[in-house]
């Protein structure tokens, strides 16, 4: 079972479930199966040498046996909040419950991150602000009421109103909204254009329109049009239920627990006593415990998270040649083996080195003290430059990270003053200190969400920067489409990569361990679990 | 009357110099109690045999440390760990208590064999009322309840002088005067009606004044409840007045035996008589010197080979370095363990050796 | 006594109110905005806003507190933060689960205390005597979190006899409570040891015996009674490092109660809980205090007088 959602196999396994569930339709798995490299004759021989084309139209939820089972994943977080509004949080259950509980406009079915209908059957981008999609039909929320035109517009208005104050709102979807055309089209729109809608799409969920009018409900449940149905938040515990009538079909495992269990220990005790099925976000500890162990496996495919330094670009940190001195005098790749024992991966761009449009950038800022040493001088710094930085337990590994960042700066005649905080405390007064750890994650699985912190309020408030061009170069990746906006994300990156407005340390790798009695679990990278209704569970 | 009878007695029948009419009610035979210390074995009652006939009263007497309190505690089988009784026989109305099951003898203490030590102060529980003490002390050999128990106690507390009974056993013991309280721990020891009642020094923690009245009491009770007596003192005077004879004990070791008015008035051993020269009569006023005896108790270390005695005695010989003497019969109804016995009519420093 | 007991309750309530203050304030005056932790770093201020306006921390500090002693007043502890509940009912749900651990805990460690404190008072340096010494040794000196991770791993993941994390019924208290236990252990089996070999030579104790008062009846009634006082006491102080053990033994078995609650309530700014929950523990510590100066009263009638 080595490494599911990793190879072709799983994926292409991944993409004849979609064709069996009448999902896939024959000509789009030939062309997904292409684009997973394989030849067109190899994958029609695939096809048919499983013999399901035919049933390829059977009627959704022909998925066979009953649910089953009951499936616990361990978090190392419980979610950020108890009311299930999902645009009004960022965490990782809210996520989790989002994605199981709620279902969206698109969505992904397959390991392969490919972007498929869900409550929209089909969709066509008809301009740079605009997506027409025509409703499934069938498509029910779990108090039976059909998913119609007016609650995607109800969901797709609030969040795209700038004075709704959700969290979501900028980041994932821009000002805009939904128009109803008819009682099974809709039509999304965004006042600018905006090159990762659809990618938003296939996370943001639909809720029923009743509950944005009445958001009280949210402290009650959650209900949406998922695979699975809210059962009850109680102990720090989430459960949720197989929803028989999902329109895809039944997933194949009845409960699933969504799990909080704060020490890191008990984390892997649970795991290995069978109390738990998966633990999400191990660290390479962890993963040590279970080295070599058949009866577990290892699912790392992360959404686009980045471990940054955050600068606050000002002051001693003013200065580009300070802050490209630090990149060279930083070696990023000794504290990824070092520290975070490879369980993690360095960067040559300002985008996760996952993100669609990554590219190496020719300056590697590699390691290199006497480089550092020359652009600190030239910047006017002889051994008399001192930074703030204060350290807590955020990040995996951060006390022993920020050691070695200490250490590597004195090395090249920078003193930091280091700064012990409670995790509370840092995250509340992180930009006080010149440089403190942090993650960037995008929930959204585009670069552009995390590349837009680096311009308009949030730059100001979070990096102290304020950089004319970056908003154009936002704004120029959003506008366009396809390849032109690979080419335009990493004009952007690029650019940041030179300014150094951060210190982008590693990419953070999200190894999920994972029982080998759970079988089919796979993961794309987006923070929630939307394969998780194709995995089943032994017994 | 009393008609020595010495050697005689055949087997199981106790021997005594002085034997009364009937049995013994307790006869004790090399009595040896031994404490193991981290100095190594001690031997603190040393091959000590004595009776005690029916209405009779024993004293024993002896400087502190002479092992008075541990041949009591032997008898009643409640030597604590690390010590224990090494060898002997301790026959009671016949029985061996050694030989008796553990359970056998507990239900004997209290009832038929009962105890009133030094100081009420420290033998009473502080946390229990008078009252809870003795109906527990009933209770553990009687089926009884609390009514009849408290009916009991109430009884023996009147007989013992106790006025307001009712309200005395309501009572936590600290909240009585002394001789109250020694009043009460005797009420207690008659409360089952015991045939014997070992009284360890029951008058030491006592004022003068009240001392005489304990004593009194415990001299009018014994005539008129008919028990037999071991009392237990340093204070010749108070032993004089309350015991028919008497045992003095040196270093672990019966020393001399009789009657208490001859013992007292001729010892027959010089420790007798050193101890009797330094005790205040009942009569003397207290806080004159008194002589006291040269020296002091051997240690565990270095008791002599020969007679405990002889290194403090003023008429000690080789012999009696060399040679440990037996408690022997001297004169009619009285022994005493000396190679040179105090004899009336040849106090000279010599004497003959027996043996 | 009963003016001794009220003045008593009046400086423990006293004290009560004053935690009650010092807790908001010190809360407030920690760094860390609840709104802050709450948003990612990214979060625009209309969001941090709009979390601050919910959470009711964008008031002046005066307005907070006379909202949060008006309901004290009323009996309402206020919403909590993250869970969006009323913190009592948080609090109702996980107390009674700590507690159970707590009880057990105790109950586990003054019961073989007592076993060996017993046994080695009436022979000192026997068997059960170095039993209990080594036991106490070992509790002294492993941290509750070590000893936890120990049982989990041998009792647990090697021979499968109890879960390893949450909570399943009964058999989910024994390892925590075990763990928990053994810090406790040392201090009570020491105190209980000394005061039966206290009690034990007592004269009554010798008394009690020379009037055939059962052996069993003697230790576990005369003696014991002597080392009431002192075990109540200890048990008193144990409360502290209970508290303290359960914390950490939450955390180790992932055990749902209070401790967890409370460090997470501490990390999320989550104010309304904080206090709730340093308020009902203050009170569990002044009553449990209470009760204990009234058993001693119970237990030892000298007492009762010189009050
Ligand atoms: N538990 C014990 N362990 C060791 N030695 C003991 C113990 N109890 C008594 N002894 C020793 O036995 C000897 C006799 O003690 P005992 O108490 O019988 O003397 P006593 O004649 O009653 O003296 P006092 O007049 O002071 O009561 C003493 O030397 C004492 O030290
Ligand atoms: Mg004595």
């Amino acid at each position: 079972m080595g490494e599911a959602g990793q190879g072709p196999r799983t994926d292409l396994e991944a993409l004849r479930r979609g064709v069996e569930s009448g999902e896939v339709s024959r000509r789009e798995f030939l062309r997904r199966a292409g684009a997973l490299g394989l030849s067109l004759a190899a994958a029609a021989s695939l096809l048919d040498a499983g013999g399901r084309v035919a049933a390829a139209q059977a009627t959704p939820g022909a998925g066979g046996a009953e649910p089953s089972g009951t499936l616990v994943i361990a978090n190392a977080e419980p979610p950020t909040s108890a009311q299930w509004d999902a645009y009004s949080v960022f965490g990782l259950v809210d996520a989790q419950v989002a994605s199981l509980v709620h279902d969206s406009l698109l969505g992904y079915d397959s390991a392969d991150a490919e972007i498929v209908g869900h409550i929209a059957s089909e969709w066509e981008v008809t301009s740079p602000t605009t997506v027409r999609l025509t409703l499934r039909e069938g498509v029910r929320f779990h108090d039976g009421s059909p998913v119609t035109a007016d609650d995607v517009k109800a969901t797709i208005d609030r969040v795209g109103n700038p004075e709704s104050g959700l969290a979501w709102h900028g980041l994932i979807f821009p000002a805009g909204g939904a128009t109803v055309v008819d009682e099974r089209t809709v039509e999304v729109f965004t006042e600018e254009p905006f090159g990762p809608l659809e990618k938003s799409l296939a996370v943001m969920p639909i809720f029923p329109a009743g509950d944005i009018a009445d958001p009280e409900l949210f402290k009650q449940r959650a209900m949406g049009a998922g695979p699975y149905r809210f059962v009850s938040y109680e102990q720090n515990k989430v459960t949720v239920e197989a929803n028989p009538d999902y329109w895809a079909g039944s997933p194949k495992i009845q409960t699933v627990v969504l799990d909080y269990i704060q020490d890191a220990n008990a984390r892997i005790s649970a795991l290995l006593s069978g109390q738990a099925d998966i633990i999400t976000r191990t660290s390479a500890e962890q993963l040590a415990r279970v080295a070599d162990d058949p009866n577990f496996y290892v699912v790392d495919v992360p959404p686009l998270t980045q471990i940054v330094y955050i600068y606050q670009n000002k002051g001693n940190l003013a200065a580009k040649e300070v802050r490209q001195a630090i990149a060279h005098a930083v070696d990023r790749e000794a504290i990824v083996e070092g520290i975070l024992q490879g369980v993690g991966k360095v960067p040559y761009s300002s985008i996760a080195t996952t993100a669609p449009g990554y590219q190496e950038q020719a300056e590697r800022f590699a390691y290199d003290p006497a480089r550092a040493r020359e652009l600190l001088s030239s910047a006017g710094f002889e051994d008399n430059l001192t930074l703030t930085m204060a350290t807590t337990t955020l990040v995996p590994f951060q006390k022993e990270i920020d050691q070695a960042v200490v250490q590597f700066l004195g090395d090249v005649g920078v003193t930091v003053d280091l700064t012990t905080l409670e995790v509370g405390a840092f995250r509340t007064s992180y930009n006080q200190y010149d440089m403190t750890l942090n993650t960037l994650a995008s929930f959204n699985f585009d670069p552009d969400f995390v590349l837009g912190f680096y311009g308009g309020p949030t730059a100001e408030a979070v990096f102290g920067l304020d950089d004319p061009n970056i908003p154009p170069l936002i704004e120029a990746q959003r506008a366009a489409q396809g390849e032109e906006r690979l080419a335009a994300i990493n004009d952007l990156a690029a650019y940041l990569w030179d300014l150094q407005p951060a210190l982008y340390l590693s990419d953070e790798l999200w190894p999920f361990i994972v029982s080998s009695r759970v079988k089919d679990y796979a993961r794309v990278p987006v923070v929630g679990e939307p394969l998780l209704r194709f995995a089943s569970k032994e017994e | 009357m009393r008609a020595p009878r010495s050697g005689a007695g055949g087997p199981g029948r106790p021997v005594d110099v002085d034997a009364l009419p009937g049995e013994p009610v307790l006869s004790v035979r090399n009595l040896t109690t031994v404490f193991a210390t981290r100095a190594g074995e001690f031997t603190a009652v040393d091959d000590v045999s004595f009776d005690v006939w029916p209405g009779e009263c024993l004293g024993i007497v002896g400087e502190s440390g002479s092992g008075k309190s541990v041949a009591a505690l032997s008898i009643l089988g409640l030597v604590d760990y690390p010590g224990g009784v090494a060898a002997g026989e301790i026959r009671f109305r016949g029985e061996d208590l050694r030989r008796l099951r553990p359970e056998a003898l507990r239900a004997l203490r209290g009832s038929r064999l009962a105890v009133v030590f030094q100081d009420p102060q420290t033998a009473l529980n502080p946390l229990f009322t008078v009252g809870r003490q003795m109906t527990d002390f009933v209770r553990a050999h009687r089926r009884a309840s609390t009514r009849e128990a408290t009916r009991l106690a109430t009884e023996k507390l009147r007989l013992v002088g106790v006025s307001a009974p009712e309200q005395r056993l309501r009572a936590y013991p600290w909240e009585l005067s002394g001789g109250l309280r020694q009043r009460v721990a005797i009420a207690m020891a008659l409360l089952l009606d015991p045939e014997l009642i070992i009284a360890d020094e029951p008058t030491t923690a006592l004022d003068v004044s009240i001392q005489a009245q304990i004593v009194e009491l415990l001299v009018d009770l014994k005539q008129r409840l008919g028990f037999s007596l071991i009392f237990i003192s340093h204070d010749l005077g108070v032993v004089s007045a309350v015991a028919d004879r008497v045992l003095v004990m040196y270093a672990g070791r019966a020393v001399e035996r009789g009657p208490v008015g001859e013992t007292f008035a001729h010892p027959l051993h010089p420790y007798t008589a050193a101890l009797v020269a330094s005790a205040p009569t009942l009569e003397s006023v207290r806080g004159r010197p008194l002589p006291t005896i040269p020296g002091s108790l051997p240690g565990p270390s270095d008791r002599p080979a020969g007679c405990v005695f002889a290194p403090r005695c003023p008429r000690a010989q080789p012999i009696c370095w060399a040679e440990q003497p037996p408690l022997a019969p001297v004169l009619p109804g009285r022994e005493a363990a000396c190679h040179f016995p105090l004899l009336p009519d040849a106090p000279a420093t010599t004497g003959t050796a027996r043996g | 006594m009963r003016r001794f007991f009220l003045r008593r309750l009046a400086q423990n309530l006293l004290m009560l109110a004053f935690i009650v203050l010092a807790v908001f304030v010190i809360m407030r005056l920690t760094a860390g905005d609840p709104a802050r932790i709450k948003a990612p770093i990214f979060a625009s201020e209309d969001v941090l806003d709009r979390y601050r306006a919910e959470f009711g921390t964008d008031t002046p500090l005066p307005a907070q507190l006379v909202s949060f002693l008006s309901g004290i007043v009323r009996g309402d502890f206020g919403e909590s933060f993250r869970y969006q509940e009323p913190v009592f009912s948080l609090i109702a749900q996980r107390l009674p689960q700590t507690a159970m651990l707590a009880l057990s805990a105790l109950l586990l460690a003054v019961g073989v205390a007592l076993l060996l404190g017993v046994a080695g008072a009436r022979r000192p340096d026997g068997w059960l005597d170095r039993l209990g010494q080594a036991i106490a040794a070992f509790g002294q000196s492993a941290p509750t979190f070590w000893i936890g991770l120990m049982l989990v791993l041998v009792f647990s993941l090697g021979l499968g006899w109890f879960p390893a994390v949450g909570f399943n019924g009964p058999q989910s208290l024994v390892l925590p409570a075990i763990a928990i236990a053994l810090a406790v252990l040392p201090a009570d089996l020491r105190v209980i040891r000394t005061a039966m070999i206290d009690g034990l030579a007592q004269e009554y104790i010798r008394t009690a015996r020379a009037f055939g008062i059962p052996e069993w009846r003697i230790t576990y009634v005369y003696a014991l009674r002597n080392a009431a006082l002192p075990l109540v006491t200890v048990v008193g102080i144990d409360l502290g490092y209970l508290l303290g053990g359960t914390i950490v033994a939450e955390v180790v078995f992932n055990y749902p109660g209070i401790g967890q609650l409370a460090i997470d309530a501490v990390n999320a700014r989550d104010y309304p809980l904080v206090q709730a929950i340093t308020i009902v523990t203050a009170a569990i510590f002044v009553f449990v205090n209470l009760g204990i100066d009234l058993l001693y009263m119970v237990l030892d009638p000298r007492i009762r007088i010189e009050a």
